[in-house]
């Protein structure tokens, strides 16, 4: 074969290619939308396959089963705690009906456009949300616009290993993780939120509101921390089984239920909260702009905030309930560990504020967008 | 056109079709995305070279490509060394036993990537193995923060997991090389290991040349075994792209950093090519 | 004294050195397994006792048995396909002149340097605009661009020192192409095919992104257990990694024995 032949299959395979993506431009989404109004048909179910991705134990797989043998409607998980797969799974344009939203990723994942709105005025339940939750400005975009339904939640504790590290009264400054005695006994998450915020309030700032100049030393205090840190713990399991192992000693965002996990593998913990403030994490349920049954998916949200599932997850994931009638239904339960007046049901409390820039920033305030190359720099250990 | 490139070109006409269909096509999206433009979150078609100039100029991106490249160059110097004498010893030293001990290392490539990663936990966790067998034997006091030296960590167990993919092609490529030309090569005066050196490298060149290949790359594009062994520090050029490519939306950048790995990595590993085929001349 | 003499011959620098790499390759292996006995959910020492519980946990579970299905199908089909493939293009390649051989191999060899997480993101958005949906096929189909370039560089450094002469040879004596084929090329080639087609099997078997971004509702069994990470980390992901093992090597083990028959 000549490498004149050579080279013409070459440009034949160049051009059917061009042909193949040339029909590749725009597209996106072509994903259903909510249409009706008033009440969603509680039928809209019935005989339906519903689809989701996220972190899997959040999405009523056992909370629901019934409800879903009622209506004869079937589940699909595709489980991921990594939040960013999540999103280049729906970017890609692989079709959901149901997606995980997590409170630290919330904005961004609303704001990139990667959900639809959720009808809350047509949500049955959608009245008895906790005001904490109902009012939050994380399931909103800049417009008010609220996306997604947060389904759990807890108050964002540090937790610990009591037998290897002594912490007087549970409580800790995010400061005394950046002294020597700390070093590799800790771990975090990959992420700037908490840690600026924290560092922030323990400068005497007012996080997230955050000039650049603070933010410069913000930045300088959090590189000792992050130098300090053992590792980025990937998920709440990871960070479990890294203080089960005697690893670590205690990660900075916890959750009480990792005192539950490793109780069960023979490993006392207990959790505490820093004195520069609490932040709380929720994981809520949004509709992709992908997906294919958002009317059924809608309702299957409603079911989720609904006071008998409720119960149930809270018990599952020993987590806050985020329906105001649910909250007596846990007393004396294992998720009775939670302050619902200091957090859930006064907005005005900080523990579900804003933990990081909003996307409409006030003059002269460092953006999100600044927080995350503060902390890559931070990072990349350059 | 000779009947035998007819031939070579009919045998290599079904893996070049699949190979374009399947991978030029999405390769040449994620190429044309590297030059589109991120706005508001959201990627817009309007050329720029913006993406390249961050990916070739900052200074956060330089240190995670030079830490990469370091990372993967240890770890497939290593693999090539280690998986020549496991090659030369096998084929050669303990030749009735060859196909066994080849057998053994295809094995070790099963048993699921990621729970390997929680298996070297336990071996180098302060309370692992590796710790307790030290301090039972008095070798040490206290345990080694062997887990928490995370580049270690990650390329100990790149190695594990990588080395069968070195021993391959050189085993293959020893296959070659008759236990006569060694033989003869000592009858000549050569030692054991002058035979190794002399005859059987140059020969087996081609394979160590090609292991030491396969696993720079596959390494140079790892994120997992950084992300769950690594310290804070240790991040690979791989983790970042995953995150451009999720959390960060901007899928232009995360492509802009993919094409210029693969670039670096040809121009590092063509150069090599070059010169391990002169040195061969 | 000549069994003193035998006692000397004995090469055992090399047994050592061999002994010594199976043991660093096989010693996380041999904790996924050990784990995978234990009858505490924790994966590290002190090991508190045997138990089955974890195997009972997960040949019970449907879905994971369902998994386990489609990830034999995966592999065996991303083995079969790259073995033919890379085979037909490694014959292909030893032809060709050794500039147009380079130019060959540096574009085989791009799919290994590129991220797997942009391959497969890549893929996704190809199917998607050429509408052909995700599924089991569609993972498959991407698996085997993966495996291509390592089945293929294992078979030409095969070829690169392989001895033309010999078939000519045969040629001229009167054997036909194919029985030419037969008798010299393959089983030469014979051991690197095999290797590399259960090299394919294993990064089939244990291939995650790819089938993340491609498998739609068709889960293999490494999306089954890195959802399973999310929420309990426990040894059932530890019996899943040995069934892996076992069953694997079964299968290693016949074809090793089978082409030892023919070609050793």
């Amino acid at each position: 074969m000549s490498h004149r032949v050579i080279r013409g299959g070459a440009i034949a395979a160049a051009l059917t290619l061009t042909t193949v993506l040339a029909g590749c431009t725009g597209g996106g989404g072509g994903g259903e939308t909510p249409t009706g109004s008033g009440p969603i048909d509680p039928t809209a179910c019935d005989g339906v396959t519903l689809s989701f991705i996220g972190l899997d134990g959040e999405q009523g797989d056992k909370e629901l089963a019934d409800w879903r043998a009622e209506h004869d409607m079937t589940l699909q998980t595709t489980s991921t705690a990594d939040m960013s797969q999540l999103i280049a799974a729906i970017k890609s344009g692989q079709q959901f009906d149901l997606a995980t939203m997590t409170k630290d990723d919330a904005q961004r994942m609303v704001e990139g456009g990667i959900f639809q709105a959720l009808p809350t005025e047509r949500l049955g339940n959608w009245a008895d949300m906790v005001p904490g939750m109902a009012e939050s400005s994380n399931i909103r975009d800049a417009d008010g616009v609220i996306y997604g339904a947060p389904i759990a939640w807890g108050d964002g504790p540090f937790v610990y290993r009591p037998d290897k590290a002594e912490i007087v009264d549970d409580r800790l400054s995010i400061l005394d993780l950046t002294k020597p005695e700390w070093k590799d006994r800790f771990v975090l998450f990959n992420s700037p939120g908490r840690s600026f915020y924290f560092i922030g309030n323990a400068l005497g700032f007012d996080s997230p509101n955050l000039t650049p100049e603070e933010l410069e030393e913000v930045a300088a205090t959090a590189k000792t921390l992050v130098q300090n840190a053992a590792a980025f713990a990937t998920n709440y399991q990871d960070a479990t089984d890294r203080m089960v192992s005697g690893d670590v000693d205690l990660v900075i965002n916890g959750w009480q239920a990792q005192v539950a996990a490793a109780a069960e593998r023979g490993v006392t913990l207990d959790w505490g909260y820093f004195d520069e403030g609490r932040t709380g994490w929720w994981d809520a349920i949004a509709i992709p702009t992908t997906a294919q049954n958002a009317e059924c998916a809608a309702l299957y949200i409603d079911q989720m905030i609904g006071v008998d599932a409720q119960v149930q997850i809270a018990e599952n994931l020993i987590s806050g309930v985020v329906n105001t009638q649910a909250i007596e239904a846990t007393a004396g339960g294992p998720a009775d560990v939670y302050d619902y007046e200091s957090s859930v049901m006064d907005p005005t409390t900080n523990v579900f504020g804003p933990m990081i820039p909003q996307e409409d920033v006030p003059d002269g305030m460092t953006s999100y967008q600044d927080w995350l190359d503060a902390w890559e720099q931070i990072t990349s250990g350059s | 056109m000779k009947p035998n490139r007819i031939v070579a070109a009919l045998q290599l006409a079904p893996a070049s079709v699949y190979y374009s269909a399947l991978f030029g096509a999405p390769l040449l999206v994620l190429v044309a995305y590297s030059f589109y433009t991120t706005e508001n979150f959201d990627f817009v078609p309007e050329f720029t070279l913006d993406n390249y100039v961050t990916a070739w100029t900052s200074e956060v991106y330089r240190t995670y490509f030079i830490r990469t490249l370091r990372i993967s160059a240890i770890t497939a110097a290593v693999i090539a060394v280690v998986a020549f004498f496991y090659s030369y010893v096998i084929t050669y030293t303990l030749r009735a036993h060859r196909s066994l001990l080849y057998f053994f290392v295809l094995v070790s490539m099963f048993g699921g990537y990621l729970v390997r990663i929680y298996a070297w936990r336990s071996i180098f966790g302060t309370e692992g193995i590796a710790n307790s067998a030290l301090m039972s034997t008095g070798i040490i006091a206290e345990p080694l923060d062997l887990l928490r030296n995370g580049e270690f960590a990650i390329i100990i167990a790149m190695i594990n997991f990588y080395l069968p993919l070195g021993i391959l092609p050189i085993y293959a490529a020893m296959q070659n090389v008759g236990p006569g030309q060694i033989e003869a090569a000592q009858d000549l005066g050569s030692s054991r290991l002058g035979a190794a050196g002399k005859i059987v490298l140059p020969l087996a060149l081609r394979g160590v040349t090609v292991a030491f290949v396969f696993t720079f790359i596959a390494t140079a594009a790892e994120w997992l075994t950084p992300q769950l062994l690594g310290g804070t520090e240790d991040q690979m050029i791989g983790n970042r792209i995953a995150y451009q490519f999720g959390a960060g939306f901007d899928w232009p950048l995360g492509a802009a950093l993919a094409v210029t790995l693969v670039v670096v990595l040809a121009v590092l590993l063509g150069a090599l090519f070059t010169v391990v085929r002169r040195w061969v001349r | 004294m000549r069994r003193l003499a035998r006692w000397r011959r004995v090469p055992w620098p090399s047994i050592l050195y061999v002994g010594a790499v199976l043991l660093f390759l096989f010693a996380p292996l041999a904790i996924v397994v050990l784990f995978s006995f234990h009858s505490s959910p924790r994966m590290a020492f002190p090991f508190q006792g045997f138990s089955l519980r974890w195997y009972e946990e997960i040949f019970t579970d449907v879905e994971v048995v369902r998994a386990m299905g489609r990830s034999a199908i995966a592999a065996v089909t991303t083995g079969l396909v790259t073995a033919i493939l890379g085979t037909l293009a490694g014959l292909g390649i030893v032809g060709l002149s050794s500039r147009t051989k380079g130019a060959v191999m540096f574009f085989a060899m791009i799919p290994m340097s590129f991220p797997a997480l942009l391959f497969a993101i890549g893929l996704a958005v190809y199917y998607r605009e050429l509408g052909v949906g995700f599924s089991l096929g569609a993972t498959i189909a991407g698996q085997i661009i993966q495996s291509l370039p390592f089945v293929l560089l294992v078979i030409s450094a095969t070829l690169d020192r392989f001895r033309f002469s010999l078939i000519e040879a045969a040629r001229d004596l009167g054997a036909g192409a194919f029985h030419a084929f037969r008798t010299i090329t393959l089983p030469i080639i014979l051991p690197a095919v095999l290797g590399s087609m259960l090299l394919a099997m294993a990064l089939s078997a244990d291939e995650f992104i790819v089938a993340f971004f491609t498998a739609g509702q068709d889960k293999t069994l490494p999306l089954i257990m890195y959802g399973r990470i999310n929420i309990k980390l426990d040894p059932s992901i530890n019996a899943i990694g040995t069934v892996l093992l076992v069953v694997t090597s079964a299968l290693a083990f016949i074809s090793a024995r089978r082409t030892s028959k023919e070609s050793l």
